[in-house]
């Protein structure tokens, strides 16, 4: 494993991989520190201000304000909070059930690696978003819902790269050593297979952080993730939709905190794919 | 009597995020000025056609309807010298009793097929909406319809009622060409195809489901020939497309463009903004059933407490007023003097501590696809925790919180926000009776309330509607006082009828008794 140091280095010479580790520590703070930073923390809770409505952005809303009167930075800056923690659940849990099935596919082999493999394409067979969807539809809305129906169209990806890594560390002469020497099945997996399959498992959910707040985001966008009065960045952007040709600010902002964001994880996942992998360096 | 409907809520939400915002934003240009020439007319309308069957049409194809069949009479907009107008009956008269009911047709109607519109074909197709139709429940009144003679017709009703609203009805009363009925009876998909067998001034010409839908001219209407000799209406659910489509000249008019958007097109020289009075309203059901809901003192504190005035600027973008119990404004038995809640957030939080309420937590539910109660819900929810009340409010499609109503009242929502407005203009056999007379079973009367001074009123007024229309609205009158009173539910606001109007069109009208529909026969270009 390459060591922080490495990494530090490497950023300093990849000017884009550091734009996205600045972008997303940005984000990172504005999430942890919102209370403090936000300039209306009731508003951006979702409290609203009747007597605020269709302020554009100036002196005192720097973002202008929604709907409901509420201070558009406020809301933007409170919605880092479900876009991250919806972000770092779902590739969390998503990668904890697909590493683990995988693990079992890929060592066990015979009938065991078929039913999960089976299993996987069947899930796999569906594009992540409309499965996320069929599966909150029938879970009903909400953030919760709406991590656990992308949790369901995320693992099999995970489940399927850790498969194929663990089948061909299984025939390698180290692992093969240990389980002559009679090293239980358990700890030739945890040491040698899960430890050598970590590197692109962590490529993968970096590259993965992004466009799952991107799907999160749709699903709010439709009503089928976060529920108003949430400060969520897809429920601003679709409650601006019908007032895009008025109030512009209601809209855009929100949309341009997701474009920030996904791009900061895209650009930060390249990098720690080619950090990590020496084969993929340019 | 049956009050059964099958319909309510429209409108969805467009897919698209970020991008798309980008790329409306970006191509809202204004080239107008499009297919007006030549005679065509391009409309770009949210209505959705679920039958091309007139009988059976209980939805959003009455936008179409209204052109291309006729009902015997049509009941006039508000502010009309008469009530009514002939259609295809031209003279109408009723016993002193109100039990028969005479009208006498017009010579010279024809179905688009080019036969003769008569009253065995107004029998046949009464008799059918009757027995078959989606808004059949409005012809409970009537024990028979009796052909006089080719050009006459008789209604033998069992108890009275106002026959000429319901014979206007903008559902279930449309004249429909015999050979139509028997063919549908033989061959259910009939209508599949996109045909029509009316008499109005345009006949449909072509549908593509979803997409479009062409009425043309009618040549031998017996009325005036209309201006626009085509009508070219796009399917378009989105407001906001609606809106954008209307403004680069690709249609002539929009029918759904979003309250949010007045703001900008009133200050638009080519289009003027007009609000009309409609028979649409916000209510909301407690679900009595549940303790302490069941309780008149909670009900009452908890609407002192939803800021209305708010709700009306945030929900009905200024467009709306205050609703005076469950009947909106323009509607009989709409009565001016019934009383409405104030917020009054101490009194509310002083009556639920009286009754002895603490740590209450409501269910609320409102229509996901209703962009209005999406804007306003959040106010109810701040505004009930504000007296202590939590609330765990849930957008669901109109359809599953309407099957969560009806199925158990044990696990229903605590408050179920509904978007409503009666079938023809009689709120008080629609409102009335169907949000809260009691019934065996719940289905639009979801506060499950059961108030038996409150159903003899309803009753009683519904005979006399016909007869002694004053009368009638007194009792309804006590019967929204007893509302008022006991608070099975909360009446949010009515709101209005707003349609953006370009100056090139002439002849635009709206009539709260067709709420659906535009009257295209009427329209022309500016000169």
């Amino acid at each position: 494993m390459k060591t922080l140091q490495e990494f530090r280095r490497y950023l300093l010479r990849n000017k884009l991989s550091l734009v996205g580790f600045l972008l997303v520590n940005f984000i990172l703070l504005v999430a942890v520190f919102a209370p403090w930073i936000a300039p209306s923390p009731k508003e951006g809770r979702g409290v609203e201000n009747i007597d605020h409505i269709g302020f554009g952005p100036g002196w005192h809303h720097w973002m202008g304000t929604d709907i409901l009167g509420r201070d558009v930075l406020s809301r933007v800056i409170y919605g880092a909070r479900p876009a991250l923690l919806i972000a770092i659940c779902v590739v969390l849990v998503a990668a904890t059930v697909g590493t683990i099935l995988g693990l079992i596919a890929g060592y066990m082999g015979g009938w065991i690696d078929e039913v999960i493999m089976r299993v996987c394409d069947l899930f796999l067979s569906f594009p992540p978003l409309l499965l996320a969807l069929v599966a909150v539809s029938l879970l009903g809305p909400g953030l919760t819902h709406a991590a656990l129906a992308l949790v369901i169209s995320w693992w099999p990806w995970y489940a399927r790269l850790v498969r194929g890594e663990a089948q061909s560390l299984k025939s390698r002469a180290f692992v093969e050593v240990a389980s002559a020497m009679g090293v239980s099945t358990f700890t030739i997996v945890r040491r040698h297979i899960f430890r050598n399959v970590t590197t692109p498992l962590i490529i993968q959910a970096a590259a993965d952080l992004g466009t799952v707040i991107l799907a999160a985001g749709s699903l709010a966008f439709i009503g089928l993730g976060a529920q108003p009065p949430q400060s969520d960045w897809g429920l601003m952007v679709a409650d601006g939709r019908g007032l895009v040709f008025d109030q512009w600010w209601v809209a855009t902002f929100p949309g341009l905190a997701i474009f920030i964001t996904v791009l900061g994880f895209n650009l930060l996942g390249d990098g720690m794919r080619d950090f990590l992998d020496p084969r993929s360096q340019k | 009597m049956k009050h059964f409907f099958s319909r309510r809520a429209s409108g969805t939400r467009g897919i698209a995020i970020g991008v798309g915002v980008l790329l409306i934003a970006a191509s809202a240009s204004a080239t107008n000025g499009a297919a007006a020439a030549n005679g065509i007319l391009k409309v770009a309308t949210s209505a959705a056609v679920t039958t091309w069957d007139p009988v059976q049409s209980f939805s959003t194809e009455a936008f179409y309807m209204t052109s291309l069949y006729e009902p015997l009479i049509w009941k006039n907009e508000v502010g009309a010298a008469t009530d009514y107008s002939p259609a295809l009956a031209t003279t109408w008269s009723h016993s002193k009793d109100g039990l028969t009911w005479t009208f006498n047709l017009r010579s010279g109607a024809t179905f688009h097929d080019g036969s003769v519109v008569n009253a065995a074909a107004v029998k046949a197709s009464l008799d059918s909406a009757k027995k078959d139709g989606g808004a059949s429940f409005i012809w409970d009144p009537v024990k028979s319809i009796e052909v006089v003679d080719a050009d006459t017709v008789a209604f033998h009703l069992s108890y009275s009622a106002p026959l000429d609203l319901i014979v206007s009805s903008s559902y279930g009363a449309w004249i429909v060409n015999p050979k139509a009925l028997d063919a549908v009876a033989k061959d259910a998909k009939y209508y599949e195809s996109g045909i029509d067998a009316g008499s109005g001034p345009y006949t449909l010409t072509s549908y593509s489901p979803g997409t479009e839908v062409v009425m043309s001219a009618y040549p031998k209407y017996w009325g005036p020939k209309p201006a626009y000799s085509i009508v070219d209406a796009l399917i378009t659910s989105d407001g906001v497309t609606a809106q954008q489509m209307l403004t680069s000249g690709q249609v002539d008019f929009a029918s759904n463009i979003p309250l949010t958007s007045m703001a900008s097109l009133k200050s638009n020289h080519k289009y003027k903004v007009n609000a009309y009075g409609s028979p649409f309203n916000y209510v909301g059901y407690f679900n009595t059933l549940r303790a302490p809901l069941n309780n008149p003192v909670v009900r009452q504190a908890l609407s002192m407490a939803i800021p209305y005035s708010d709700i009306v600027k945030v929900g009905g973008q200024g467009y709306a007023t205050q609703a005076r119990g469950p009947v909106p404004a323009g509607i009989f038995p709409y009565d001016s003097a019934t009383p409405q809640y104030k917020k009054a957030l101490a009194t509310a939080k002083t009556m639920l501590a009286k009754a002895g309420v603490k740590n209450l937590k409501l269910k609320i539910t409102y229509a996901s696809e209703n962009g209005a109660e999406a804007r306003f819900a959040p106010l109810i929810k701040s505004a009930f925790e504000s007296i202590g009340v939590s609330v765990d409010i849930q957008a669901m499609l109109f359809s599953q919180q309407w099957s969560l109503a009806k199925k158990d009242p044990a696990n229903a929502q605590d408050l179920f926000i509904v978007y409503y407005w009666p079938t023809y203009s009689d709120a008080g056999s629609d409102n009335l009776y169907s949000l809260f007379h009691s019934s065996a079973k719940p289905f639009f009367n979801l506060s499950y309330w059961k108030n038996t001074q409150y159903d003899d009123l309803i009753d009683k007024a519904a005979t006399l509607t016909g007869t002694d229309r004053a009368a009638s609205a007194a009792l309804y009158s006590q019967a929204m006082k007893i509302l008022y009173d006991q608070a099975p539910g909360i009446s949010f606001y009515d709101t209005k009828a707003v349609y953006v109007v370009p100056k090139a069109i002439t002849g635009f009208t709206y009539n709260i008794n067709y709420p659906f529909s535009l009257f295209f026969a009427k329209w022309s270009p500016t000169k």
